[in-house]
């Protein structure tokens, strides 16, 4: 354990803090606040504020300290949570991120506090400013001054024992500090029989004590108990004409046994002016030697008081991802070994071997489950940035937005959380900037004022299903297409399902804002968001109905790192597609697929667009008598593909391919079988694409025949 | 009638008021009492205290009390806080006084 | 035998700077999340003296400190709150219920470490 893991420790604790603190700034916007959420506001600067102090970090500590005196205030209920307040608080949050971020610059954090938040802040805490207790009236003696000796008189409060203070304790600091001269119980405060309680502190001293410290140093060896007792520090010469107020609080016996201590001092409290005498080293002072007292261990008086079951605080332990990343790829390479193990023992025909590797194979596949389920986080992690970006921006475009959030527990992997951010924040503002209407627009229609955005996540057939929706406008086919086809985009006469056209936004220079504004507009990003969605084996899709809305869906796997794969044979290559695509294998029948690369199939009254993958690969003729087709679905979408062999369940680590094969369409990524072989794995969304395109060409290509006909016909 | 009492090892706060109990009823019990302090491992203010009262009450009630075989922890805090000389210490082995 | 000090507070961050510093200078060092994991350290072993946070989760230190105060075993150990300056409020309860001894945060280590030695000396 050392400082920089503290340091670590801190940075990931405040972010957490801070990211509670957004959450509840935004949460009571809409409802009353309730005290826990005060305090955990509170908590959220006054610890930041606190350990950022250990760590030396005095620009953050005076920001938070600022930001703490108000939500301090609120907590106190001295203010309420205004709209502004809140709006400013969230601006101190935002700061404190920042301040956060540039922790090692120390110039930067200078700058950052010249900020006028601290000004907007300081006028919040203005009314009610507390001033800090003036720390002492006492220090009347200029500080330092070498080795000097000094007249204690140490009046004890009785309850000092029970508060856990023992005057023997600040004895024993005090011997760090110097030395003792002498020391001179007074015990008449001590009580006779039953009056006398063992818990009380009777005890009190007056000594003479040398020590180069400063007097403000000597009263701090007493700042815990200085408040209830009576403590007097003077310099020796000094003592006697304090000796009025000394003895003020004390009874005649108590002055009467003062005074003697005194005497035994060598002191003359009755010599106001003048100098005391120079005190003889008396005989008990103070200079054993110290000794470590051994101890026994306390017997355990009671046993554990009853607890009250633990608050569903969830334990985590923090691991760095990268370890992480490893173990999966490690794991990912034990699942190939495993392969290959259980391919030999087949090959042994022992059947005792085989039945291990099974074994085996079984656990791997528990360890690979339970290792992938660690590098799933909830998509919550990204969906609570947007209240805020919601607040915001409706705020900038003076539209009144609500944002509707379901779904947030649906777990997908950590490395795409991380990357989905930037892609669904664009998808989100362009919603609220382009999709939403107006107001007025939205009255005028006949929709309510508010406008509302949906951010909805929820797993289907082995992928994570992210919908962006809005109740605005929805998209313009016609301007889309017209715009499309002024840029050059599609040919001017093109006919295209709708589900193409709103693809169109997605294509690079491409934007319909009639008004560009800051939000998103300028016709960037539309088309970044595609290619991140892409990037992480994803896809999205548009549903849009004019005056309605429009839903952006983004279909995403549930992790990069490996897939259950489904093994086939097409000429002498292998290939591996994605299980999670298959729906099921059937027999092709013996009359489809006469040569032509594309065909269809009916399956149970369905037709099924075909793709036979000798022909679309150019892997040459089918050696197989008989070919199967593997159907496979990606979200409405289904295909058949046509492969000579079908050969198993395949769990595999996918390795990305070289950027030299960056550009293929139908390859997303390779794998090496158990063999040894190489595999490559198929991209089945581009290849249904392909067959259902390909298909829809063909029936336009036969519609075409059929009219011209149709038109010889006529003539 | 002499008794003696060997207090245990921890002499502290926690242990103060059954510690005035026993050693008020061992001195009710004898005429002389001796305290045997050669165990004590741990003793703050409060023990100290006590022994300042039996001291007292031995007084008020005309018995004879002494301290026996201070252990160095025992030493150390009285010398510091200078009770040394306000308590009845015979340095000598247990006295058998009657 | 180094005597032992329980920490109390909400922040690991804070826990692990004061315990590097703590064991630093001799102490041995045991630790608590909140008011309530504070409470099950209470087990017997001996603890010679206490740190706590106020302001945290589950188990506020005010309510802590009333326990410990109720603690056959424990009442008398010496308690050392961390406070701010800001909450002179719970600096009043914290002194009904008990608290003599305060640090304000933020702090630098050896002026707990100062604080301390007032106390308990390693």
């Amino acid at each position: 354990m050392n400082l920089d893991a503290a340091k670590q420790t801190f940075l990931e604790e405040a972010r957490e803090l801070l990211e509670d603190m957004e959450r509840i700034l935004l949460d009571v916007e809409a409802t009353d606040t309730t005290d826990e959420q005060l305090n955990a506001l509170f908590r959220a600067m006054h610890t930041i504020k606190g350990s950022a102090g250990l760590f030396g970090m005095d620009e953050i500590v005076h920001f938070t300290h600022e930001a703490e005196n108000v939500v301090d205030l609120l907590r106190g209920g001295h203010l309420a949570l205004s709209e502004d307040l809140s709006g400013l608080l969230l601006r101190c949050h935002d700061h404190v991120k920042a301040m956060l971020a540039v922790v090692d610059d120390k110039a930067m954090q200078q700058e950052m506090l010249q900020t006028s938040l601290l000004d907007e802040l300081r006028q919040y805490a203005q009314p009610a400013a507390t001033d800090e207790p003036a720390s002492s009236s006492q220090a009347s003696v200029p500080e330092q001054g070498g080795l000097r000796d000094w007249v204690m008189s140490l009046r004890f409060n009785e309850d000092v024992l029970r508060n856990g203070m023992d005057p023997s304790a600040f004895f024993r600091y005090l011997r760090l500090l110097g030395e003792f001269l002498v020391v001179q119980p007074v015990l008449c405060r001590l009580p006779q029989a039953e009056r006398f309680d063992p818990e009380s502190c009777y005890l009190r001293f007056e000594l003479l004590f040398s020590s180069d410290a400063s007097q403000q140093m000597l009263l701090d060896v007493f700042e815990f108990v200085r408040e209830d007792s009576q403590i007097h520090i003077f310099p020796v010469g000094e003592a006697a004409a304090h000796w009025p107020q000394l003895i003020a609080h004390a009874d005649e016996a108590e002055q009467a046994a003062v005074r003697q201590a005194w005497r035994a001092l060598g002191l003359d409290p009755d010599a106001s002016t003048s100098a005391a005498a120079e005190p003889e080293p008396a005989a008990p002072a103070a200079k054993s030697a110290d000794k470590a007292s051994d101890k026994a261990d306390k017997p355990a008086t009671s046993a554990a008081e009853a607890k009250p079951p633990r608050a569903s605080e969830s334990r985590f332990i923090k691991v760095e991802a990268a370890k992480l990343d490893s173990l999966i790829n490690l794991i990912g390479e034990l699942v190939i070994a495993g392969a290959a193990a259980n391919l030999m023992a087949r090959r042994s025909a022992q059947s005792a071997l085989v039945e291990s590797t099974i074994a085996i194979a079984n656990l791997i596949e528990q360890i690979r489950a339970g290792t992938l389920s660690m590098r799933m986080v909830q998509i919550g992690e990204i969906f609570s940035r947007f209240p805020r970006v919601v607040r915001d921006v409706s705020k900038e475009l003076g539209k009144s937005i609500q944002l509707n959030v379901s779904g947030a527990d649906t777990e997908l992997d950590k490395s795409m959380v991380d990357k989905l951010g930037d892609p669904l924040m664009h998808i989100v503002r362009n919603a609220m900037d382009h999709g939403i209407e107006s107001s007025e627009a939205r009255l005028a229609a006949g929709k309510p004022a508010e406008g509302n955005v949906w951010l909805n996540a929820y797993h289907e057939s082995g992928s994570v299903v992210i919908e962006v929706a809005d109740d605005g406008a929805g998209l313009r086919k016609d301007k889309i297409l017209a715009k499309a086809v002024a840029n050059g985009l599609v040919p001017a006469d093109s006919v295209m399902p709708d589900g193409d056209i709103y693809k169109l936004i997605f294509e690079p220079g491409f934007s319909t804002a009639e008004q560009v504004t800051n939000i998103s507009g300028r016709g960037v990003g539309m088309d970044v968001v595609r290619r991140s969605i892409e990037q992480l084996r994803g896809t999205i899709d548009i549903d849009s109905a004019v005056g309605e809305g429009t839903t952006f869906r983004i279909r995403l796997p549930l992790t990069l790192a490996i897939i259950d794969g489904f093994l086939v044979s097409v000429g002498n290559a292998t290939f591996v597609i994605p299980l999670e695509t298959v729906i099921e294998c059937i027999e092709l029948p013996s009359d489809a697929l006469q040569g032509d690369a594309h065909n269809c199939l009916n399956l149970r009254g369905e037709v099924l667009p075909l793709l036979g993958l000798n022909r679309f690969l150019e892997l040459g003729q089918p050696h197989a008598k008989r070919q199967n087709v593997v159907v496979v679905r990606y979200g409405d979408s289904k295909a058949g593909l046509v492969v000579d062999e079908l050969l198993g369940e395949f769990q595999t680590v996918i390795k990305p391919l070289g950027n030299l094969f960056r550009h293929l369409r139908a390859i997303s990524g390779s794998t090496i079988l158990g063999s040894g072989e190489v595999a490559l794995i198929l991209d089945v969304p581009s290849l249904i694409h392909f067959a259902t395109s390909q298909e829809a060409e063909r029936f336009a290509s036969h519609a075409e025949h059929a009219q011209q006909r149709g038109g010889h016909g006529n003539h | 009638m002499s008794s003696t009492i060997k207090l245990d090892e921890e002499c502290t706060i926690y242990q103060a008021a059954q510690l005035r109990q026993q050693l008020a009823d061992a001195l009710i019990a004898s005429d002389s009492l001796t305290v045997d302090l050669s165990a004590v491992g741990e003793m703050d203010s409060s023990a100290a205290q006590v022994l300042l009262w039996l001291h007292s009450e031995a007084a008020r009630l005309q018995k004879t009390l002494a301290l026996v075989q201070l252990s160095a922890a025992a030493r150390e805090l009285l010398t510091m806080l200078g009770l040394l000389i306000y308590l009845p210490i015979v340095e000598e082995e247990a006295g058998h006084e009657s | 035998m180094a005597k032992t000090i329980l920490i109390v507070d909400d922040s690991a961050s804070l826990r692990q700077v004061v315990k590097i510093a703590l064991i630093d200078a001799g102490y041995d060092v045991i630790e608590a999340g909140n008011g309530q994991e504070g409470l099950q350290k209470l087990d017997g072993r001996k603890i010679h003296l206490i740190v706590s946070d106020v302001n945290m989760p589950v188990m506020d230190g005010i309510t802590f400190l009333k326990n410990v105060k109720q603690h056959a075993s424990y009442k008398f150990t010496p308690v050392i709150m961390l406070t701010t300056e800001t909450s002179d409020e719970k600096k009043k309860s914290g002194q009904e219920a008990g608290a003599k001894a305060w640090v304000v945060k933020p702090f630098q280590p050896p002026i707990l470490l100062s604080a301390i030695s007032k106390l308990i000396l390693p």
